[in-house]
């Protein structure tokens, strides 16, 4: 009888099939010896070459720990997909950027390890520490925070008879100056992207939250109000006057944030929603603009603004010895004056720590000065429930733009909101 | 009695004894491809049918993604909530929309192409790899580059083509409308050429002299299509079919780059529905039962288009 190589081909097959899938297990997270070189695994939310001088600067400081870096390209929405995958694979990064739409998951998977009582928790502002707190416990460490604010061009608005300093800051007298440059032969006076529509009103519902004691969104969550009843009425209902008088056109729904930064950038458009982060292109384009701001519902309306504290750092809860020392050391180097640097330099964050002073561009002293300086800064979906976050914001901005298109009245799209709320309840 | 003629009793001995061999041989052949086919269908189970069980039992629980140990059994509450969520049933209007169309359009024109294409002409391999070279990028690299195209601003590359001939600029992707013709367009153009090749590569199984017999009977270029080429090209457009309705189901990348699922939900998939609401929100339940639902949607669908598949090859035999 002669040798068969057809069994011993298939069980090759099979072995070569089963090989990679094997290496998809959960991986054991060595400890590392007190004193050999310690291997970190950092897996972040931004590009490696954002993060260069952080990663660089640590490994300088400790020569001994190796930072193996590790993100995924894409938006924010792609990289917690990713770390929930990671997570659930038994795959858990050693040190990682904690979304604080994802903490409450995080914690209730045992995932990260409390840093409550860590000493560089001293140094983090109340704000910062507040959106990375669970049931009492601080779970990341948050050293940066943001803000929207309105980018405004000074070559057009002064066709209109504007200038940094008569920037109009209510809601009317804002729509006044839309009017006029468009008179004045702007034909783009004001755009906002299809992924951000209805910019103003966080800033003012921010402001109405802040006069009791919870958040008009967690009200909602908490079944005390309706979207229709606060969204629809009030705050939609306002923001509609642009589409109605013809200062918001229905391109809008149609636009990715690249299309909007690149009417701003080339001096066709003269306001959009911006943030610091557009800081570098703007001073690329050449541009003679400012960040000003959000104009709120009534004159004499305190300031505010979208935003928050930034996606904090988390220490994985499963690791311990000489690699849970190496983790913390990098998280105390990450809030650190030169940490802190190397972040604003290389991410175009904003440090909100205790121990530093932020060097803005000048461009962005207003926002801060308005908005993060006293923390009046807000963001809807931290009232939401955590379970549907992301799918809740992203069916706002579908719902407006059904009211640029002049198919739903905002209070429709208020209500359906109500629906998807109740969905997510469910 | 002779050896040749042999009672009926033994006759039927000897017919069963033959079957029997058939038989065995059969199965031994059977056993032999089996031992090829064991990784494929390794392959299969592991990355189709467990992954598709594990999704049911997700389904009828309330798996937030990170640990299914403490996930609790919620029954079909899952089922009723997708079907409550409009959004959802946006995304199925669209994706049946985008499927059938891009199927039907793409068959249409790349067979002729095809034909066209197999003829030789000075620049007919430039021409063939002109074709197949825009199924190349990635759908979703297509959607990001054509959205600069079709930009519904003045500033858009279309619109300040047709401003040269006094044509205002066209809201491509701001009118509900022209963003799903918009979609469609580019899918049709990136998926044409590749489709056009699979084409060429049955027409060129065709025997010639089923054409030089054809021409000598004197059936001009359309009868040759139609009663000739058309009849041996079932099989490759049932293949073509297939792999269209398929793609197109499971569409994502492609209006999801270009417009967000938008303007407000009119490109809107029922992948982005699994995605945005069930993964992206941790409700990995919600997002398994879409997908149990969506995937019997689909093995329905494509059972039909076997089943007429065939009645046509046989027709057409």
């Amino acid at each position: 009888m002669g040798f068969t190589y057809k069994p011993v081909i298939a069980s090759v097959a099979a072995l070569a099939l089963a090989m990679p899938l094997a290496a998809c297990g959960s991986s054991s997270s060595s400890e590392g010896s007190s004193n050999g070189p310690v291997t970190l695994s950092f897996f972040a939310n931004n590009t490696e070459d954002t993060y260069k001088k952080l990663v660089q600067g640590f490994q300088k400081k400790y020569p001994n720990i190796k930072i193996k870096f590790s993100t995924t390209s894409g938006a924010q929405a792609g990289y917690q997909q990713t770390l929930q995958t990671r997570i659930s694979g038994g795959q858990l990064p050693d040190v990682f950027v904690a979304p604080p739409e994802q903490l409450g998951s995080l914690v209730k998977a045992n995932a990260v390890k409390d840093l409550t009582n860590e000493s560089f928790m001293s140094r983090i502002g109340d704000e910062n520490k507040k959106e990375s707190t669970v049931n009492g416990k601080v779970y990341s460490m948050s050293v940066t925070s943001w803000t929207n604010a309105f980018a405004y061009n000074l070559d057009l608005l002064k066709k209109a008879g504007y200038t940094k300093d008569t920037i109009p800051t209510d809601w009317d007298g804002f729509k006044t100056m839309l009017k006029k440059l468009k008179a004045a032969g702007v034909s783009e006076p004001y755009l906002e992207p299809k992924g951000g529509l209805g910019a103003p009103v966080e800033a003012w519902i921010g402001y109405d939250s802040s006069k009791s004691k919870t958040s008009i969104d967690q009200q909602i969550t908490d079944k005390k109000t309706t979207f229709a009843k606060t969204y629809g009425k009030k705050y939609y209902a306002k923001w509609d006057e642009l589409v109605k008088e013809g200062l918001l056109p229905k391109t809008v729904t149609g636009l990715g944030d690249d299309q909007v930064r690149s009417e701003f950038s080339s001096g066709r458009l003269a306001v959009m929603n911006s943030g610091y982060w557009d800081v570098n292109t703007f001073n690329q384009a050449k541009l003679n603009y400012t960040f000003g701001p959000i104009p709120m519902l009534k004159k004499g309306d305190t300031p505010y603004a979208p935003g928050s504290a930034d996606s904090g750092y988390a220490i994985s809860s499963k690791i311990s010895g000489a690699k849970l020392k190496a983790a913390e050391k990098f998280l105390d180097y990450i809030s650190s004056p030169a940490g802190l640097k190397a972040e604003q330099d290389g991410l175009g964050l904003i440090p909100a720590t205790k121990n530093y002073s932020a060097k803005l561009d000048e461009h962005f002293a207003t926002p801060y000065k308005l908005y993060l300086k006293p923390g009046h800064v807000y963001l809807n979906s931290l009232g939401w429930p955590i379970n549907g976050r992301s799918a809740l914001r992203a069916e706002t901005y579908s719902q407006l733009a059904e009211v640029v298109l002049g198919q739903e009245s905002p209070m429709q799209a208020a209500q359906n909101l109500d629906d998807k709320m109740n969905t997510l309840r469910s | 009695m002779s050896a040749q003629t042999l009672s009926p009793q033994a006759e039927t001995m000897d017919q069963a004894a033959h079957d029997r061999a058939k038989k065995r041989i059969n199965l031994r052949e059977n056993l032999q491809a089996g031992e090829f086919l064991l990784p494929v269908i390794l392959i299969f189970v592991v990355i189709t049918i467990i992954p598709f069980l594990e999704s049911f039992v997700f389904s009828l629980t309330d798996y937030s993604g990170y640990d299914f140990s403490s996930a609790k059994f919620v029954g079909l509450e899952n089922y009723v909530t997708m079907f409550k969520d409009p959004t959802i049933m946006a995304g199925l209007g669209f994706t049946l929309m985008y499927a059938v169309l891009t199927t039907l359009i793409v068959t249409i024109i790349a067979l002729p192409l095809a034909v066209v294409l197999n003829k030789k002409f000075w620049g007919h391999n430039f021409a063939r790899s002109v074709f197949f070279f825009l199924s190349i990028p990635s759908m979703a690299l297509l959607g990001l580059v054509w959205q600069f195209i079709v930009s519904p601003l003045p500033s858009g590359a279309v619109n300040q083509f047709l401003s040269h001939f006094g044509v205002s600029a066209v809201p491509w992707l701001s009118n509900p409308d022209l963003a799903r013709g918009c979609v469609i367009f580019i899918a049709v153009w990136a998926t044409i050429g590749w489709h056009a090749t699979l084409y060429i590569a049955y027409l060129q199984a065709i025997p010639s002299d089923l054409y030089e017999q054809a021409s000598v009977d004197g059936a001009n270029g359309w009868q040759q299509f139609i009663h000739i080429t058309l009849p041996q090209m079932t099989p490759a457009i049932g293949v073509s079919v297939f792999m269209l309705l398929t793609s197109g189901l499971k569409v994502y990348d492609l209006p999801f780059t270009l417009i967000g699922g938008g303007p407000g939900h009119a490109t809107y998939t029922v992948t982005q529905s699994i995605i945005v609401t069930g993964i992206g929100s941790n409700r990995y339940g919600l997002g398994s039962a879409l997908g149990v639902v969506f995937f019997l949607c689909c093995l329905v669908l494509v059972l039909v288009q076997q089943a007429v598949t065939r009645a046509i090859e046989k027709r057409m035999a």
